[in-house]
């Protein structure tokens, strides 16, 4: 019999959702992951020519405040 | 010597601390929609639905879904033409799990999990993929050529 702790039904929930950051192979997606502790639900090749690689994770990818910091003035997208 | 051994140790509580789980979503015996069910690059058959990576906390569980990506062909982006527009909850439903931890402690795997999944199809509603994040983590560091990008697509969206 599997118990089910209502803390997991809440963390499913958000994430049924999926962040998607694009790389340059699929080592930085695992990088990614490991750095970030994220969940890595797969990675695609999207044939752009550059960020070749859709690395997509469960939930909400975001980084850290203090890295938001360092990327905060490339709000040019 | 001891100098040495504390060395060691830090780097073997590094290592731990970014090792992460692997985690297999498999069909399970006598599983419908096996025909067509192949590795794209060799063409063997296989019984494997999705990898999955986790480095936190988190482990899979029973009743976990393997996600579904779909591209739409309405909805493609002509600069990622490869890519998923959409996805949803997935009609592959894990129902129970194998844990195997390696024998050697330092590995890139602190565990690898299978879970084997029943096919109990849903009507879940399709969702549009999120916008891509591009930071100097895509470039795995590399500041020049994250740099270089983001100012030719800066040059591009003026032009």
């Amino acid at each position: 019999m599997v118990q089910v702790d209502p803390k997991d039904l809440e963390d499913k929930n958000t994430e049924e959702n999926v962040t998607r950051h694009s790389a340059t192979s699929p080592d930085k997606c695992e990088e990614m992951e490991q750095k970030y502790g994220w969940k890595l639900n797969r990675w695609e090749e999207n044939d752009s020519s550059i960020l070749e690689v859709d690395c997509v994770f469960d939930g909400e990818a975001e980084f850290p405040k203090s890295r938001m910091d360092y990327t905060g003035d490339d709000d040019d997208e | 010597m001891e100098r040495q051994n504390f060395q060691s140790l830090e780097w073997i509580t590094q290592e731990m601390m970014t090792m992460s789980k692997y985690i297999i979503f498999r069909a399970d015996k006598g599983q419908p929609h096996w025909k067509g069910r192949k590795l794209a690059h060799t063409g063997a058959g296989t019984y494997i639905l999705a990898e999955h990576f986790y480095s936190n906390n988190k482990n899979p569980k029973v009743g976990d879904r393997v996600t579904e990506f779909v591209q739409l062909e309405e909805y493609v982006d002509p600069e990622f033409p490869g890519a998923s527009t959409h996805y949803k909850k997935g009609d592959w439903e894990v129902t129970h799990i194998e844990e195997y931890t390696p024998e050697v402690p330092i590995s890139k795997y602190e565990t690898v999990y299978i879970c084997y999944c029943k096919y109990l199809p849903i009507d879940a509603p399709l969702k549009p993929m999120p916008p891509r994040q591009i930071s100097l983590d895509s470039f795995g560091g590399d500041e020049k050529a994250y740099k270089e990008y983001m100012d030719a697509r800066s040059s591009a969206s003026v032009r």
